[in-house]
């Protein structure tokens, strides 16, 4: 994986980058397997093993899943703890599991998916006793064998429909649409207008809690300390702790840290930090208003409204990318391949990327499906009729 | 809404001259100190605030989750919602790189401490509570065990610890000190901390800034004192500081706001840290930790478990037994010991004043000698009731029953009973015994017969002596002084 989970295609790893396992054997080079859980993803691919777990901060297990093409689900918010996984985001942090198929990620997931007194933003027993009604009342269970997918909406959000997408990605993306209208789903156009806000909004939020979360890694009670001598008695701390951290993270990990520290300071927090908080609610709200389920969080024991079951739109917006560095794009254009994945982090709210077919140089399309807080269930059983 | 209470008229030495000048000519100005108080409190917590850790190495694990909900005794409001922040600096004496405290949301807001007769003013003063803040402890840091180390304790990181933070309402040193000492009192009483500034479970930084009659109380720049660890200190720190500002004021520079230290030996302030050296401590909302949020029922359940206050407590002893203000206040210093009186008391055999007197000078003479807190030792009700029993049965004689106590204390397992027969003490009452001694006594001191016989009334103190060393100081010495010499 990519050091401390920062990075979309596992790159950023002192034992160099992980190649795809899925890319055809007449192209030309190799290939990324996407990030930060590329190993995770490769491993499956690869048939080294039926499932994997892979951490899901922004996409991390939904990006490689798609371009290794197997499957790569990051429930809610909340589901599995996280009590162990060294945090980067702690409040987009979410484990995930990676498989060849639904069924095998769904099992995984059930065994997993408990409550946890040593994370405390693990769903409780209670809260999850709650989900479950809500979700039992507002949905009855499928009755027709021919059209399972009958009475269920499938929102497909014009947001996402950006000029960088690829033809084969635009492809898969309307052949998974006809696929769940074959089987009974209603296909409607849905808008999350804050949607253009969310990448912005992740890497505000997502590096001031990696630049926290890593402060501890000061080589005094964790992580190496730099052996080297400062020169000036008078800067001894503080240079002490600059080496160290200089030497103990790589490259990109620093730039993220102070990136997050710089949006935390006083006097850029008002401008970055405190709007990106109140953008993020808003792009959770946009999801509540496409969703008919109402998000237990916020929204009590509302009954079932208007709106859509799930989402549908592409996991990345292209197919894996070379390593040797041909498509090399700017660290901007890097942090873009995100785009599709941060919404459903920001939000809390569970994705799951399947496999949708193959590019013409034969290298795997995703595409993902997104449920409202607390849908896990529904979810994985859409994403396995869509893969059926 | 202040009453600014003129406090200091200080001087600067290298401004007394114009100062002198002044006192001819126009009135001198008058200086006041505006004084807020940041007390951290150590919660008597088994586990530390975020872990099952234990608080302290050798207690089990358990929840002291209404420890904070007790903090009602000081008349505030516990936050239905309250959240935790992260305050990010580096440093060796936390492990994570930031502080879980509360900054935005504190867990409760508001309640005071009137100051008045009982602390020795002769006034009232309200000093107002800001707000009141769980919050992470640190690890102990050790200088100057290893030359150029700072050695870390992290035994103390992450220890509860609850920030109270008042107003600036103080204008005195002296009432400063006084609010610590009710805090102190209080905070102990009900069970949270045992504020002890010694062993630093009570810290305290004070913020100073000084103002001429006729501003605004908080016109003045403040400077933060840290860390200091005693009720002396902070009397010193504060006069030290607020004549410091004067001085410079006066001096025509302005005072920076500063966190500063205070040298006891030479009774001077100095600086640590400027206002552009400070850190900028990035706060933000803790993410791993959801907002807690709590009940009015669980407010009121802690309401309603909560020991009767100090104000109350002592109103009620004092008149209820009759006592002393001061005798019912040295024993509510100590915790547990009204408890122990009450229980005394309630067997209904004794007097309040005997009893109080016996706890206060006997018991805390011991306590006092082994260092110890009534709540460790091995004093029970039980025990002193069949002490303060032997000695009104004339069992015992008053030096025996301290003999008793000390035993009893040292961790003697036998019944009060049982000690008495095995050290053979037994008050002399058998009058025609004593008779026999006193016999003797007199045939042989026919010299100090005749002297008392002429007037020297004195003489009796003699016989006394003579009669308990026969005795081995099992007479009574009341016992043969009603039976004088016929």
């Amino acid at each position: 994986m990519d050091e401390f989970g920062m990075g979309s295609k596992t790159i950023f790893s002192i034992h160099g980058p992980t190649v795809n396992p899925a890319a055809a054997s007449d192209d030309p080079g190799p290939r990324a397997a996407g990030g930060s859980s590329g190993g995770s993803a490769a491993a499956v691919a690869a048939g080294q093993c039926r499932i994997a777990l892979g951490s899901d901060t922004g996409g991390s297990v939904r990006l490689p899943a798609a371009w290794c093409g197997v499957v790569g689900f990051k429930p809610t918010y909340g589901r599995i703890s996280r009590h162990g996984l060294v945090a980067y985001g702690s409040s987009l942090d979410t484990v995930g599991v990676l498989g060849r198929t639904v069924d095998d990620v769904r099992a995984a997931f059930q065994a997993v998916s408990v409550s946890d007194a040593r994370d405390m933003t693990c769903m409780t027993q209670q809260v999850r006793s709650r989900i479950d009604r809500l979700v039992a009342q507002a949905r009855p269970p499928a009755s027709s064998v021919n059209k399972p997918l009958s009475g269920i909406c499938i929102g497909i959000p014009a947001e996402y429909w950006v000029d960088e997408l690829s033809d084969t990605t635009v492809d898969a993306w309307r052949s998974g649409a006809d696929r769940l209208a074959s089987l009974g789903a209603d296909i409607v156009s849905v808008s999350l207008p804050h949607t253009k806000s969310a990448l912005p909004v992740y890497y505000t939020i997502a590096l001031a809690e990696a630049s926290s979360n890593l402060a501890r890694y000061d080589g005094i009670r964790y992580g190496r300390r730099s052996s080297e001598q400062p020169p000036n008695e008078a800067t001894n701390a503080s240079q002490k702790y600059a080496n160290t951290r200089s030497e103990g993270f790589g490259d990109e990990v620093q730039r993220r840290i102070l990136l997050g520290t710089y949006v935390m300071t006083s006097a850029a927090c008002q401008q970055f930090y405190a709007p990106a908080q109140k953008l993020r609610r808003l792009i959770q709200q946009d999801f509540d208003a496409a969703f008919a389920l109402p998000n237990a969080m916020h929204s009590g024991n509302r009954s079932r409204g208007e709106g859509v079951d799930a989402l549908l739109f592409p996991t990345a917006i292209g197919p894996a990318p070379k390593l040797d560095g041909s498509s090399e794009e700017s660290r901007v254009e890097a942090y873009v391949n995100d785009v599709m994945t941060v919404p459903a982090s920001l939000a809390g709210i569970p994705a799951v990327s399947v496999p949708a077919g193959v590019s013409k140089n034969g290298l795997p399309v995703g595409l993902q499906l997104v449920a409202q807080y607390g849908d896990d269930e529904f979810l994985l059983e859409t994403a396995s009729r869509l893969c059926s | 809404m202040l009453s600014v209470l003129r406090i200091r008229n200080i001087s600067a030495p290298n401004s007394a001259c114009s100062a002198l000048r002044r006192a001819y000519t126009t009135p001198a100005p008058k200086w006041n100190t505006t004084i807020g108080l940041e007390l951290h409190v150590q919660l008597s917590a088994k586990q530390k605030l975020f872990s099952p850790a234990s608080a302290k190495w050798d207690d089990p694990a358990n929840s002291n989750i209404d420890l904070p909900g007790r903090f009602l005794a000081l008349d505030g409001t516990v936050q239905p919602t309250s959240a935790f922040d992260r305050k990010h600096y580096f440093y060796a004496d936390q492990p994570l790189g930031y502080q879980i405290t509360q900054s935005a949301r504190p867990i409760g807001r508001g309640g005071q401490i009137e100051l008045g007769s009982a602390d020795g003013l002769s006034y009232t003063r309200r000093v107002r509570i800001h707000q009141l803040q769980l919050e992470q402890d640190t690890a102990k840091s050790i200088h100057n065990v290893y030359p150029g180390y700072v050695l870390s304790d992290l035994n103390r990181a992450g220890v509860a610890l609850v920030e109270i933070v008042s107003e600036a309402d103080m204008c005195t040193a002296d009432e400063a000190a006084h609010y610590v000492r009710r805090m102190q009192t209080l905070l102990r009483h009900i069970g949270v901390s045992n504020c002890n500034m010694e062993e630093g479970s009570l810290r305290c930084d004070v913020n100073v800034s000084v103002f001429r009659d006729g501003d605004d109380p908080l016109s003045g720049t403040r400077c933060e004192l840290k860390n200091l660890n005693s009720l002396k200190v902070i009397r010193g720190a504060i006069e030290a500081e607020s004549a410091r500002q004067i001085a410079v004021i006066e001096s025509g520079q302005t005072v920076g706001q500063e966190t500063r230290g205070y040298d006891a030996r030479t009774n001077t302030t100095f600086l640590q840290r400027s206002k552009e050296t400070a850190p900028d401590y990035r706060y933000m909302p803790e993410p791993d930790i959801p907002p807690v949020r709590v009940t009015e029922a669980w407010v009121d359940a802690v309401r309603n478990a909560m020991p009767e206050l100090p104000d109350r407590l002592l109103a009620r002893v004092t008149e209820h037994y009759g006592l002393l203000r001061d005798e019912v206040e040295t024993m509510m210093g100590e915790p547990g010991c009204i408890a122990l009186f009450e229980a005394v008391m309630a067997t209904g055999k004794h007097d309040a004043k005997r009893v109080a007197s016996w706890i206060t000078s006997e018991i805390f003479g011991q306590l006092a000698y082994r260092n110890q807190k009534l709540a460790d030792s091995q004093l029970t009700p039980q025990l002193l009731d069949d002490i303060l029993d032997a000695l009104a049965n004339s069992q015992v004689t008053s030096a025996q029953a301290k003999q008793l106590l000390i035993e009893l204390m040292d961790g003697d397992k036998r019944k009060v009973g049982e000690l008495i027969e095995a050290h053979g003490w037994r008050v002399m009452d058998d009058q025609s015994e004593l008779r026999n001694i006193i016999a003797v006594l007199l045939e042989k001191h026919p010299n100090e017969i005749a002297d008392y016989r002429a007037g020297n009334k004195r003489r009796m103190n003699f016989f006394v002596g003579k009669v308990m060393g026969a005795t081995k100081g099992q007479a009574k010495p009341q016992d043969f002084l009603d039976s004088k010499p016929e």
